[in-house]
């Protein structure tokens, strides 16, 4: 875990590390909701013109009055967005369950209404003067990027990585012997993403730990990158069944 | 030696799956006896396996695993109540009069503050008449000069509530930014409580050398009172924020800072509904013959105090029971 972390102690005496979200990838969330909400507001905007054809000269002839209380309803709505979702999927909006990211307190536990409430509030001041300067400013200053009103709030926004134990389910005991549990994790970690890598680097990466795993290094250079993968594959996974 | 990761994962992942069962169900219902014994007998274990992952296998998908897996836990299991509607009500009855009381110091210094810009408007602009242009617009000073009251004016025009609007969002504008320029240590606050006074004590001053101060001062009577209280207010929690900032005393600066913006923010928070419906007063109540003046200060004095007493009286009895 090489990126930026929060250590929280339990009370089983054991560390968390919560993986602090980036400034990139809450920036992406936000567009995301954003988005949406632009796009709900545009919906509402059609489905109201088709009762009213003239919403300009509607909007010019409002009263005072109903032109804060609609300021207000429009504010109030977007707060409701954030924070309703955020309670509800327990410290996620869309645009965060896309980006994996999530909000928790400070100690990794679930979002309350009340935090959800201040962060979203202070969503107004963190986006002062346009575009959220504040927030940035406050996100890049703190060594846990919180904007302000996460520092009100005594929240925090983590990653979550989707993992799949799957891969150390087939690897046999007799490669666990032969490679340390760091190398077994890069080779098993190799042969999952080995079809997304480029010719070079997998090739370089599964030279390398064939010959860990005992292949002659004259024949690892004579083969190419699906005999490799072949190789480690029989190797990892299928020397048990000898 | 350590055994294996493959060993390792082999031999321990059924607890890891029951963890994780329990933990779904958890969130979605409530667990019988059995279910949550044996929940934290599980839970326990899991967070061993996560010290091994830390010291034999750092920084391999295991340990990611592990950790998310006991990070979920441990925030469900170590949450705090639920809060429901409930808890609105108390924040009304309770908390929010109960930080007021515990704040009306700063809230004092923040009234002070814009009592001494009031003054130094009154008397600047009684010296030199000359300064009220520079602290009032210029529209403002047209209609006294023409010795009309704006907000009279504004309704016989053709958008009555323009000026509603403006002097609500105004308020809104002055109380926020006093609360969140707390961030600035306070010095933001400081100058825009005393600049808003300054403003209001320059306009009356105006007024007044404009044979316009029963028009001003009945304007005022109705919404004044209740709102520069909540003007204050949102200063003092500025204020709060400012003096955390500046003195943390014998806690670290960050959590004392965390603790003063919590109060701060339910003083904001707190107030935000009854500046909305002062907002409406004066929009619509205040301006204009449409209601005497015997009516407005009456109702001016009847609000304010009713919104102290509720702020002083309000959950007092629970404060001391508890």
């Amino acid at each position: 875990m090489s990126d930026l972390n929060v250590s929280v102690a339990t009370p089983e005496r054991v560390a968390l590390d919560l993986p602090v979200a980036g400034i990139g990838s809450r920036a992406i969330a936000y567009i995301i909701d954003a988005g949406l909400l632009f796009l709900g507001g545009l919906v509402l905007y059609f489905l109201y013109s088709l009762l009213n054809s003239d919403i300009l000269k509607t909007l010019e002839d409002m009263s005072g009055a109903a032109r804060v209380i609609g300021i207000l309803v429009i504010f109030g709505l977007m707060w409701i967005y954030w924070t309703a979702f955020e309670v509800i999927w327990n410290g996620q909006t869309l645009g965060k369950r896309i980006m994996k990211i999530r909000v928790v307190g400070a100690d990794g536990s679930p979002v309350t209404v009340l935090q959800s409430s201040i962060r979203n509030l202070i969503r107004l001041i963190d986006f002062l003067p346009t575009c959220y300067p504040v927030g940035l400013i406050t996100m890049l200053v703190d060594s846990r990027h919180r904007r302000l009103g996460d520092i009100a709030a005594g929240t925090i926004l983590i990653r979550e990585h989707a993992i799949d134990l799957g891969r150390y389910e087939t690897a046999t005991s007799h490669a666990a012997q032969a490679l340390s549990s760091a190398d077994l994790e890069s080779v098993t970690d190799l042969l999952a993403r080995f079809d997304s890598l480029n010719d070079d680097s997998r090739v370089r990466l599964a030279k390398k730990y064939a010959v860990k795993l005992g292949l002659a290094a004259a024949d690892a250079d004579s083969m190419d990158a699906t005999r490799l993968k072949a190789y480690l594959e029989t190797r990892v996974k299928d020397v048990a069944r000898g | 030696m350590a055994e294996s990761i493959p060993a390792f994962v082999k031999r321990r992942k059924p607890d890891w799956t029951a963890l994780e069962t329990a933990l779904s169900s958890l969130s979605t219902r409530k667990l019988t006896l059995n279910e949550l014994q044996a929940l934290d007998r599980v839970y326990r274990v899991v967070t061993a396996d996560l010290a091994t992952a830390q010291t034999h296998y750092p920084n391999t998908d295991v340990h990611r695993f592990l950790n998310q897996l006991c990070t979920r836990a441990y925030g469900l299991i170590y949450r705090r109540r639920p809060q429901r509607m409930q808890a609105l009500r108390d924040f009304f009855v309770r908390d929010f009069p109960q930080t007021v009381r515990n704040s009306t110091a700063y809230i004092k210094v923040a009234a002070a503050l814009m009592a001494f810009g009031t003054l130094v408007g009154i008397v600047s602009v009684a010296l030199n008449p000359d300064a009220g242009l520079y602290l009032v617009g210029p529209q403002v000073q047209d209609y006294i000069n023409r010795h009309e009251l704006w907000t009279d004016v504004a309704l016989h025009q053709q958008a009555p509530s323009e000026m509603a609007t403006k002097i609500f969002t105004n308020n809104l504008r002055v109380s926020f930014a006093a609360f969140a320029f707390g961030m600035t240590g306070g010095i933001g606050t400081v100058i825009t409580m005393v600049f808003n006074g300054l403003s209001v004590g320059a306009i009356v001053t105006l007024c007044a050398q404009g044979g316009l101060l029963p028009g001003i001062l009945t304007f005022m009577s109705a919404h004044g009172p209740v709102e520069l209280s909540i003007i204050s207010i949102a200063g003092g929690a500025g204020l709060m924020i400012g003096h955390a900032m500046l003195v943390p005393r014998d806690i670290p600066r960050g959590e004392a800072l965390r603790k003063a913006a919590l109060d701060a923010v339910k003083l904001v928070i707190g107030c935000a509904p009854f500046l909305t419906c002062i907002g409406v007063i004066e929009g619509f109540v205040s301006p204009g013959p449409l209601f005497p003046w015997w009516l407005k200060l009456p109702l001016g004095i009847a609000l304010g105090t009713g919104f102290w007493t509720y702020l002083m009286k309000s959950g007092k009895t629970a404060a001391t029971a508890a």
